[in-house]
Parts: C-alpha cells; structure tokens; sequence
C-alpha cells in the first residue's frame, strides 16, 4: 500500500529532516507514526500528500511512485486519501452536511450520489441528527467527527491523520480513535501521527517510532515509548 | 464537466460578490465608466468621421487667372496643375461664367452687377479637386507658384482643423481608454484578490481533498467575467439611453447639423460592451489568480 525506499528530505536551510527512511505499510494496517517534536513525522505526512517533494527515494503508494506524478496529476492522486488534521480544518460558513457534500463537489460527484451518501456517512460518524449545524455550534470532538466523514465520504483507500485527538479531551480522544479504528476494520489503511501515549498503548497497533529524520523502531503491537 | 459542477461554481461566484459587495461594486462603476468614456469617443469619433467626409466631399482648390492669360497658357496650366499628384480633377470656370455665377448668389439684387459686362472684374479660375484633405497643403503652393496664376484661395484652415479635430478625438480617446483600462483591470485583480485571500482556507481544503486546479480557478474567473459583464451592460444602457436623447435634442434644436443616426451607431453597443467588460474582467481575474493563487 505504502513504501517509503530510501527516502531523504533536506529542507532549503539545510535542515535534514528525513534521511533514507525504508518503511512498507500493508493494505488494511493501521500504524502509528511517533516521535519527539521535529522528528520528521509531519515530513513523512506531507510527502504522502504532496504536499513537498522528497530530496531523493521513492515513495510507493498503491503501486505508484506518487514522486514521479506530474502537477495535473496530483488532485487525482489526493483523491484517493482522507485527511484528517489536529485543528478540524472545516469551513465555518458552511454547516456539518455542507462541509460533507463539499468534499463530493470537489470531486464532481452527481447529485444523486451526494444525497445518498452524505447521510450515509454523517449516520456512521454519529452526526446525522445535526447535519444543519454549524461547526461553531459543535464540540470539538463533533467537529472531528464532521472532519472524518468527509475525509471517507469519497472512500478512500489511505486515511491520513495528523494528530486528530490532539485538541481533544482524553474521552473524547477514546472516542474519536474508536470511530477511526472502526473505519480501519472496514478496510481503510490509516497512517496516524500522534502523541497520545495512552491511546497508543492501549491500542496495540503497529508502532513506527522515528527520531531526527531516522526510523529508531518498527514494532508490531507496540507502545509509545516515550515520556511525555 | 458536470452541470452540478456549474451550479457550485455560480452559487460561489454570487457569494463571493455578495461577500465583498463594496469592492464590487468599485470594480463594476470603473469597468462601467472605462467602457462608458470609450463609448463616448466611439460615438464622438463616429460623428466627427461623418462629419469629415462631409466635408472633405466639399473640398476644393480655387486658383484663380491673371486676365492677361492666354488660352494657350491656361490649357497649359491646366495640363500641369493635373500631373500635380494628389489632383483629382480640374475644371476651368472662365470670366463670363464666373459673372454669371456671382449673379446667381446675388438673386434678387443681381441689378449691382449690371454692366459688368463691359469690364467683368471677375478673374477666371480653376476649380480643383484633391484625393484627400491632407493633399491640399501639398497642392496648393504648387499652384500658387505657376506663372499666370493670380490667387489660391483654399479651405486649408477649415480642412486643417478637421484634421487636427479628428486626430485629437482619436488620440486622447485612446489615452484615456488605456489609463481607464489598466484601472478597471487593476481593480477587478484587486477584487478577486481579496476573494482569494477571504477564501484562503477553503482553497487549502479544496486542495487536500483533491480538487483541481481549475475547479479552484473557475469560481474566481466567473467572478471577474461577471463584475466585467454587468460593468459593460450598464455602460451600454447609458450610452444608448443618452445618446439617443442626444440625438433627438440636436435634430429639433439644430438644423443644420445631425448626429448620425442612434440605430446606425448605438444598437452593436450591447453586444460590443458585454464582449469588452468580459474580457477586462476575465483578464483582470486571470492576473490575480495568477499571481495569488499558487495551487
């Protein structure tokens, strides 16, 4: 699903902040990316999205080097991952279905596609009965919810996640990492950055601890391992 | 692409002019006033080029005989004043037929120029037409010069300061439209600038799900395209509303001269307009989302 091969990133102030990172996540895996702050976890997410483009290495992602896509290429390739970030990210002027069906504009979708899956998806994240609201009327853990159903409403294969329970409390956390695992069971690869050691522990899942641009530890039903 | 696409693309375009209203409404006044002003000089300069063929038609070169000219010397003239390039035709107007014009103009009071016959005081003279107003102050002097000739009378001053009139129309209009344009252009960019900036999050997010890099465009040219169009519509109701007044005050007011009729100058106008507003609309908005817009 994803291969990282030999990857490097230097940034323009020479800041190395990956250098050949290897890793290979298999379809359906739901992994753990940690580290101290400036590790490099951030650089791994954005490579992923295209955001920036590796120094050198190949990045495989379902059986394409996503570095070689060409700049029209790119929307399309995005449209095969979720994600999901730390601050929600969601258009305040619009309420929780428009913010949903927005992400199947995007994507042209047809009409009757939009009116029958928005729902569908909204149920899944337990939000349907408040699809008329805005996000400023919803809690935080409802507005990630809100951010998750429409980083899947368009199915994707990959669901990136940029700390998603960071801004949460340590309920709310619990939940919104059992409406992700929950997504993961139904088939989506999930690569998720956090710092949440005790949701980690408890979780159990594969853990890819990196530190200063480097992979320290690859570990099937691992722990976070650090202290803070 | 997808009708429903479409309707997404127009419901933004309508929020986002809504949202900036102000701005907007800037945007349409100065595409409304460029296009209002060249209107204004189109329909100036359609007149005044009406005006000067009139006039050229009228155009002629009197060069009048010394009376001890022989027929021989005058068909001479004759024959040098038409290899003159720039003369049309010359005719010759002798001193019985120039009497009996003058007697003419004259009407009811021709009895002053009884017994003129005897000694006419008329000189004879060539009538001289040029191909063009310009070929007067060359063809002239020409003539002034040749032996046997008396006196060039020409409309040299009028026919100088048509020209001069039609030049400065011509010239100023395109000054003007050029500093109007670049200012309506300018503040159409600065619009769909400040679109761009109040919709920074949301092109971010577009990104991250995937949109493209023309379904995050298109909101922001049709945006450009409608201030541009709307601006170039009430241009085009002002002037054919105006110019049509116009028209109607001179023809009851002054006889003499008329504006070149409304149907002829000001019916292409609303198709013209809407064609130029676009584009200055569409133009501006393109610089913008060049400039600003990095997807």
């Amino acid at each position: 699903m994803i291969e990282l091969k030999n990857v490097s990133k230097v940034y323009k102030n020479n800041h190395i902040a990956l250098s050949n990172v290897n890793f290979n996540i298999n379809k359906g895996e739901f992994v753990f990316l940690v580290g101290p702050s400036g590790a490099g976890k951030s650089t791994i997410l954005k490579l992923l999205m295209k955001e920036i483009e590796p120094t050198s290495g190949e990045i495989i992602v379902n059986n394409v080097d996503i570095t070689k896509l060409k700049r029209k290429e790119i929307p399309y390739y995005r449209r095969t991952l979720g994600v999901v970030f730390q601050d929600f990210r969601l258009l305040p002027d619009k309420t929780v279905y428009e913010n949903v069906e927005f992400a199947m504009q995007i994507v042209e979708a047809s009409h009757r596609d939009i009116k029958k899956r928005v729902p569908q998806v909204l149920e899944m994240v337990g939000l349907y009965a408040k699809q008329r609201n805005y996000p400023h009327q919803l809690s935080g853990g409802e507005q990630q919810r809100v951010a998750i159903a429409r980083a899947i409403v368009n199915n994707p294969k990959l669901l990136i996640c940029d700390e998603p329970t960071g801004n949460l409390d340590p309920d709310t956390a619990q939940e919104i990492m059992a409406l992700i695992d929950d997504i993961n069971k139904s088939g989506t690869t999930v690569l998720m950055v956090t710092h949440a050691k005790d949701l980690v522990d408890k979780m159990k899942k594969r853990v890819i601890a990196i530190e200063k641009g480097v992979i320290v530890r690859d570990q099937q039903r691992g722990v976070y391992g650090y202290e803070d | 692409m997808r009708i429903n696409t479409w309707k997404y693309y127009i419901k933004e375009t309508i929020k986002s002019i809504y949202r900036n209203r102000l701005m907007s409404l800037a945007s349409i006044t100065t595409v409304a006033a460029t296009i209002f002003i060249f209107g204004l000089f189109m329909t100036l300069a359609i007149n005044v080029n009406r005006f000067a063929t009139n006039v050229e038609d009228m155009i002629e070169i009197k060069a009048f005989l010394k009376d001890d000219v022989t027929t021989l010397q005058q068909q001479k003239l004759e024959k040098s004043i038409k290899e003159i390039p720039g003369v049309v035709s010359v005719d010759y107007e002798s001193k019985e037929k120039a009497l009996e014009k003058f007697r003419e103009q004259l009407g009811e009071n021709k009895d002053i120029a009884k017994g003129l016959e005897e000694s006419n005081p008329l000189p004879a003279s060539f009538i001289i037409k040029v191909d063009k107003p310009e070929s007067v102050e060359l063809v002239s002097p020409k003539i002034a010069q040749m032996e046997g000739i008396l006196k060039v009378k020409d409309g040299k001053r009028t026919v100088q300061t048509i020209i001069k009139l039609v030049r400065i129309v011509r010239y100023s209009s395109t000054v003007l439209m050029a500093i109007l344009g670049t200012i309506s252009i300018f503040l159409i960019s600065n619009t769909i600038k400040l679109t761009v900036f109040a919709r920074k999050r949301e092109i971010s997010i577009m990104k991250y799900i995937g949109a493209t890099d023309w379904f995050i465009k298109w909101p922001f040219i049709l945006e450009g395209i409608l201030l541009g169009l709307i601006g170039g519509l009430i241009a085009a109701f002002i002037i054919e509303n105006g110019y049509t007044y116009a028209a109607k005050i001179i023809q009851q007011n002054i006889v003499v001269f008329t504006l070149v009729p409304p149907k002829e100058v000001v019916k292409q106008f609303w198709w013209q307009f809407s064609l130029l507003g676009t584009l200055i609309g569409g133009f501006g908005s393109f610089i913008s989302i060049r400039k600003f817009l990095v997807v």
